[in-house]
């Protein structure tokens, strides 16, 4: 039953202070209600819209199907009513209307029901008081109703803003935070980069200067400066002012972007650094200019490094240069001194044949006059000996052939050759030869001039009855020094420094007084040094001097300047190596093992010299240390690597005392091998390289017996080994003419040309300078033969006693100095 | 008695003369030549009579060291002496002069005093080995 069960929810709405009306009342009320519903709504909305154009509290006009709702409501439907009236609140509460207006509407419509039923049933006072009863209580649920739901619908609005609120608030709270992290991020960043960081506002203030700005520029704090006072900014050049309107900075905050602007800061007296800027202007959100921010990297030591190696490479060109006029001024000089040698055989012939009486006699006179042209002819053959010498060392052309010799002995054998001269002048030489350096390996001529120029320098000027001293002496365990003290004139200190120098005498005069080039000193100081050794001198004017000269006491086999050195290969198509070692007992030891394989090998001990031969021609390969007088060998690669010379794809073995692959990190090198040098690594990584390992030729047998040939060429067919025979030294030269042989087996007594001749014969040329020579003879030797041969052969086999078996000593004793037979290396 | 039969050849007439000279007041039988090919006459003419020959490396045409080479290569006189006389003194000339066949190497300015001396040995040791 509709009209008496009330449904929950208009229950739970219904003012409590207002008892529920009889049932009877009710239903006179539906009744009513079915007879003026419609007019009592019409005049509500009709009074309603009056009191809302009256700009009263207002409140929102009912619609179609608020009104329909409405209708059934009163007739009875309480659901209905209720559903209405929660609708109507809560778009009022959701039209932001104040609930006064909700119950502003009610009150009229209790005034037009009450109104209409007063009318209507004034003469039935029963029925009236029923109805207004009813009424009473329809009023009350309805306001109790709209009430809830307009309250309803504010406390979930409440809350729903509370709960927005809070999330905005949370919101807020972490992207707050996560800025302060950013900035926090920016800042550390700012202030640990090397490079320099300023920003500056539109208005010229600084806004930030970073820790590295502030030490590259010197520049104080943001804030204690304004742009654009810039004290000590200046072009590349260090000295003209950077102009202010070409400034990045200035670029920035016109809206323009610059990049890598060089300048130098610091004023020009001072300290200077060069500093390499980009500026970016910055704007706002909505693209409104408000700054500009510069960057800047110090690159002053970059840009010092340029310079010095564009200098260094200026230096090379300049060097190069001066070499080869130097070269072309000592070719010339040699040509020129042959040119002056054949007048003057004529003139000192001449004057020597007449001046011997053997073309018949010359008077007195005639004796002294033609002394004197002797003399002077002497004198100028000296000259054009010295220029040449002087010529061919600087050439890189001298010839040394170092051999064992007996110091003691050749000093005493120049000794002889001035001793007239010194007996002329009567002054004593006198010899203190230190004995422990008796034996040296040196050139023996080369060393003879150093102590020929030396001593006849202190006999030339000693006075009369002076004394002169020739002294050897050991100088550490490699070397060893010549002295010769004098008892003369002495040298004033400032002249000492130009003494070694070419044309320089202490005193122009003297030169005429004593004779002399003005060339001996400047030969002897290059002679020295052409063999890896060193001259000075020291002297007391009045009292004398003591000129000394350091040799290696075993002396390289030099081809040319010390430490730059050619070896050919036993043949023209023989792979040449370049060896950039500074040290010469390394260098010997790569230039050996690299010769015993069959290399051509030249040898160079600085970088200058190593980039210089690169430039001249390819090599096949390159070993290279990295330490170097004069720089670094990484260099070299370097150089190497960037340019599109000769040798840019020649595989480099760099040889190091640090076996570590780091060293050379970012170079392309073959391979990197340790020091010392393990002599079958170095050939392995050739091999790798892909360099060609030169076949050996074959060993050369000499002999006129034919059973020895016979034997010897088992023994070598044994190791691995071919063999070319020959039966006399005339043969063996025909058969070396054509090709370099591994090594040569020697017999000494053959018919025709012997083994000591072919020896002397086959050592002349410079090939074959390096072929192992093994005498094999039934020679019983003496001294006298053991002299000869020392120089020529590395070893003698006796051959009566290995005759008993080609399996026995023989094999080994080959074995023990022949060079490893092809098929050995062969990779 | 002639300490030996020689042939000197140089190209320059001054120094030509000069050997020939020093050589004659020494006691040697002298023929001169300035070039090779005349000198390679002379040997011809005169056969084994010729102890030792004295050649300017530095000739026009046809040098010292070819005709040293060429006498090397004629069977005619197999134990000529060949002296190489020369201005040149730079390296490997003397292995130059050696390897082309010659005897010894001798550098201008000769010295008068020794040559002949030297002459005497080679001659001396040559007609031994025969």
């Amino acid at each position: 039953m509709q009209n008496t069960a009330q449904p929950a929810s208009a229950r739970a709405a219904t003012d409590e202070r207002i008892p529920p009306p009889a049932p009877d009342a009710l239903a006179a009320f539906a009744e009513f209600w079915r007879a003026e519903g419609p007019a009592v709504l019409a005049e509500v909305e009709a009074a309603h819209g009056a009191e809302l154009v009256q700009g009263g509290p207002g409140s929102l006009p009912a619609d179609a199907a608020e009104t329909d709702r409405m209708q059934r409501a009163l007739a009875g439907d309480w659901d209905a009513l209720a559903a209405a009236l929660r609708a109507r609140g809560d778009a009022h509460a959701r039209a932001g209307l104040p609930i006064a207006a909700l119950h502003a509407r009610t009150e009229v419509f209790e005034r037009v029901v009450a109104r209409r039923a007063v009318d209507r049933f004034a003469s039935a006072p029963a029925r009236l008081a029923a109805l207004l009863d009813a009424l009473l209580w329809v009023a009350g649920r309805v306001r109790g109703l709209e009430t809830q739901a307009y309250v309803d619908h504010e406390q979930a609005r409440v809350a729903d803003e509370a709960r927005a609120a809070a999330a905005r608030a949370a919101a807020l709270a972490a992207s707050e935070a996560a800025l302060a992290d950013e900035k926090a991020t920016l800042e550390s960043i700012l202030e640990s980069m090397r490079e320099g960081v300023v920003v500056a506002t539109t208005s010229g203030e600084y806004v930030r200067i970073n820790e590295s700005a502030k030490r590259l520029t010197g520049m104080a704090d943001a804030g204690a400066d304004t742009w654009p006072r810039v004290p000590h900014v200046y072009l590349p050049d260090g000295r003209t002012r950077f102009p202010v309107d070409d400034l990045p900075l200035t670029h920035a905050l016109a809206g323009r972007r610059s990049d890598d602007v060089e300048m130098v800061v610091g004023p020009p007296s001072g300290e200077q650094r060069t500093l390499s800027v980009s500026g970016r202007p910055l704007r706002d959100r909505a693209g409104a200019p408000w700054g500009g921010v510069i960057t800047f990297r110090d690159v002053t030591t970059e840009r010092r490094h340029a310079a010095l190696r564009e200098r260094a490479r200026e230096l090379e060109q300049q060097n190069l240069r001066i070499s080869e006029a130097n070269r072309l001024k000592s070719e010339f000089l040699a040509n020129m001194s042959h040119e002056l040698r054949t007048p003057l055989n004529a003139i000192i012939g001449f004057a020597e044949l007449m001046h011997d009486e053997r073309v018949g006699a010359v008077s007195e006179t005639h004796r002294e006059f033609l002394g004197d042209i002797l003399t002077s002819g002497h004198h100028l053959l000296q000259l054009i000996n010295d220029v040449l010498d002087l010529a061919k060392v600087e050439a890189g052309r001298i010839e040394l052939r170092p051999n064992a010799a007996s110091l003691s002995q050749l000093c005493r054998e120049v000794g002889a050759i001035l001793r007239t001269s010194a007996a002329d002048r009567r002054l004593r030489v006198a010899y203190d030869l230190s004995p422990e350096v008796d034996d040296v390996l040196l050139d023996a001529g080369r060393f003879k001039q150093v102590l020929y120029n030396y001593l006849s320098n202190a006999l030339k000027f000693t006075p009369e009855g002076g004394r002169v001293v020739v002294r050897t002496r050991p100088e550490g365990p490699g070397a060893f020094r010549l002295e010769v003290e004098d008892t003369g004139v002495g040298i004033a200190p400032e002249a000492l420094g130009r003494l070694f120098t070419e044309f320089q005498q202490v005193d122009a005069g003297s030169t005429r007084a004593v004779g002399g080039t003005g060339l001996g000193l400047a030969l002897t100081k290059r002679l020295v040094e052409a063999q890896g050794g060193c001259v000075g001198v020291h002297s007391v004017p009045g009292q004398g001097s003591t000129f000394h000269a350091v040799l290696p006491r075993r002396a390289a086999h030099g081809y040319g300047l010390p430490n730059r050195r050619r070896v050919d290969g036993p043949s023209a198509a023989a792979p040449t190596v370049l060896v950039i070692e500074d040290d010469p007992v390394e260098q010997e030891a790569i230039l050996r093992t690299l010769v015993g394989a069959g290399f051509a090998v030249e040898t160079v001990s600085t970088c200058a010299q190593a980039l210089a031969q690169c430039a001249e021609r390819r090599y096949d390969a390159i070993t290279l240390d990295l330490l170097l007088p004069d720089g670094n060998g990484l260099e070299v690669l370097r150089l190497l690597g960037e340019g599109a010379g000769p040798n840019h794809h020649t595989p480099v073995i760099v040889l190091s005392v640090v076996d570590d692959g780091a060293v050379v990190g970012g170079f392309c090198v073959h391979d990197i091998l340790a020091k010392p040098l393990d002599p079958d690594a170095l050939l392995a990584s050739l091999a790798r390289a892909a360099v060609p390992v030169p076949a050996a030729g074959p060993i050369l047998v000499i002999d006129d017996d034919p059973s020895s040939l016979r034997l010897m060429a088992l023994a070598l067919g044994q190791l691995g080994h071919a063999a070319l025979t020959a039966t006399n030294g005339e043969a063996g030269l025909a058969l070396v003419r054509e090709q370099v042989p591994a090594a040569v087996i020697l017999d000494l007594l053959m018919p025709e040309m012997d083994g000591f001749e072919f020896l002397s014969r086959f050592r002349a040329d410079v090939r074959h300078r390096r072929v192992p020579v093994i005498v094999w003879t039934i020679k019983d030797l003496d001294a006298r033969d053991l002299d000869r041969l020392r120089e020529g052969a590395q070893a003698v086999l006796l051959k009566g006693r290995q005759l008993g078996g080609v399996s026995g000593g023989l094999l080994d004793e080959l074995r023990a100095f022949l060079p490893s037979p092809t098929q050995a290396r062969t990779p | 008695m002639t300490r030996g039969r020689l042939l000197v050849v140089d190209d320059n007439p001054v120094n030509l003369k000069l050997l020939r000279v020093l050589l004659r007041a020494e006691g040697f039988d002298v023929a001169t030549a300035d070039d090779a090919p005349s000198a390679l006459d002379a040997l011809a003419e005169g056969g084994p009579s010729y102890d030792a020959v004295l050649v300017d490396i530095q000739l026009p045409g046809v040098d010292g060291l070819d005709l040293t080479r060429a006498v090397r290569a004629d069977a005619a006189h197999p134990d000529l002496v060949v002296v190489a006389v020369t201005a040149y003194a730079m390296v490997g000339d003397e292995d130059r002069a050696l390897r082309a066949g010659c005897d010894a190497y001798v550098t201008k300015p000769i010295d008068t005093r020794a040559l002949p001396r030297l002459l005497d040995a080679l001659i001396t040791s040559r007609r031994a080995e025969r």
